[in-house]
């Protein structure tokens, strides 16, 4: 895709999917998603990889959510990459608000000061009791476990992908940490 | 093979490209909220005016006082609805501030006349004035706010001033034809603090009104 046969081709796509051609809308997304990439690449070239699909699925989130906004008359690219551009503010807000409460340390070989919270036989750093417990989670829990911690999605992907509601999400999150938390408790 | 995680987003958002109205050109927005605001303020004039007195002086510094205002309202509101269309320029924001100096020249001068003819008159509470005009600003502030958040929070404190000057803006138009108070200190003073007040309380909760939002679940 390039040039003007690129961006018809997109406004034509758009505004197909904004009568409800579910095909034509997924074709568009996936057209999107190629130009969001190489956007945000362009414009951060120190950002890893995971970080970029971070970006490119923060973008066809808020492309889906605002597409009413999208005037066929009009060519496309102005109108993503003014969302693009935001989103990537948006991203380098938020880094800029994480990495102001963090500090970088060396990676140690204890955690704690006190031998026996080092030790491996303790239940919190075995990975199998770990899984064994998440699997015993209810399947609510499990699922918001399963995308949230291990394949590290925000609340807005995992609820997309969970079928779900950021609210529901965040709630079977809660009660899967309290039961883990209750469940490797020392006495 | 398994899909990537955007792959699924694609496919899962695809699914759910329900029909959507494409929005109406902004400055048709704003001129739709404009009508429908102005229509709110010929009722709320109509019933002020059942139950008081008015003495109205339609002269000259009247007239251009409320086009200025009038102006500001809807070019703000024309400047909103564009803030809020990705690929669209913010020029428009500028517009409105033409009428809106225009709007504190006339009250100004007419100040300075006031003063030198009868010296600086003390500033006397008029809570009244500030009371009404906010009042009867919140509902086309509400309005604005509603319609705004249909598209895109790309720069949601600059929306959300403008959606709070358009607002202030018709209220205080619509105000000084009921508020027989005829005295431009105070207008300089009690109205357009009203006006800037209410502008202020819109934008305060602008990043809470406009954000990115959640998508639908089902």
């Amino acid at each position: 895709m390039n040039g003007v046969t690129g961006d018809d081709e997109l406004a034509r796509l758009v505004a197909a999917a904004q009568q409800g051609d579910e095909v034509a809308y997924e074709a568009a997304l996936r057209l999107i998603a190629d130009l969001t990439r190489r956007i945000v690449r362009r414009r951060r070239g120190f950002l890893g990889p995971e970080t970029v699909e971070d970006l490119v699925q923060d973008v066809l989130l808020s492309v889906h959510a605002v597409r009413s906004t999208y005037d066929p008359a009009r060519p496309f690219k102005p109108w993503l990459v003014a969302i693009v551009r935001n989103r990537l503010a948006d991203h380098a807000r938020r880094y800029a608000r994480t990495a102001a409460h963090e500090a970088a340390v060396d990676n140690p070989d204890v955690t704690f000061l006190a031998d026996e919270e080092n030790l491996f036989e303790n239940g919190l750093l075995d990975g199998e009791a770990l899984r064994d417990a998440i699997a015993a989670l209810p399947p609510a829990q499990r699922q918001a476990i399963e995308l949230l911690k291990l394949r590290e999605m925000s609340l807005k992907e995992a609820a997309v992908a969970g079928r779900t509601t950021v609210g529901a999400m965040k709630v079977a999150t809660h009660r899967a940490m309290a039961e883990l938390r209750k469940r490797f408790k020392t006495p | 093979m398994n899909a990537s995680p955007t792959d699924e987003l694609i496919h899962r958002l695809g699914a759910r490209g329900a029909p959507v109205r494409p929005l109406a050109a902004p400055w048709l927005r704003g001129l739709l909220w404009g009508t429908g605001a102005l229509a709110y303020l010929v009722v709320v004039d109509w019933v002020w005016m059942r139950t008081t007195t008015i003495t109205l002086t339609l002269d000259r510094r009247f007239l251009v006082e409320q086009a200025a205002a009038l102006l500001t309202g809807l070019t703000a509101a024309c400047a909103a609805f564009t803030t809020v269309v990705p690929g669209r320029s913010r020029r428009l924001a500028w517009w409105s501030l033409a009428p809106l100096a225009l709007w504190l020249l006339s009250v100004g001068r007419q100040c300075v006349q006031d003063w030198s003819a009868s010296g600086v008159p003390a500033l006397l509470p008029h809570w009244g004035c500030f009371a009404a005009t906010v009042a009867v600003g919140l509902v086309p502030a509400l309005v604005i706010v509603l319609m705004l958040r249909r598209g895109a929070p790309l720069t949601p404190t600059l929306t959300t001033a403008l959606a709070g000057v358009a607002a202030a803006g018709l209220a205080n138009f619509g105000v000084r034809f009921v508020h027989a108070m005829d005295v431009s200190f105070v207008v300089l003073t009690w109205h357009l603090a009203a006006v800037f007040a209410l502008c202020l309380l819109v934008t305060r909760f602008g990043d809470h009104v406009f954000s990115w939002r959640k998508i639908p679940s089902s």
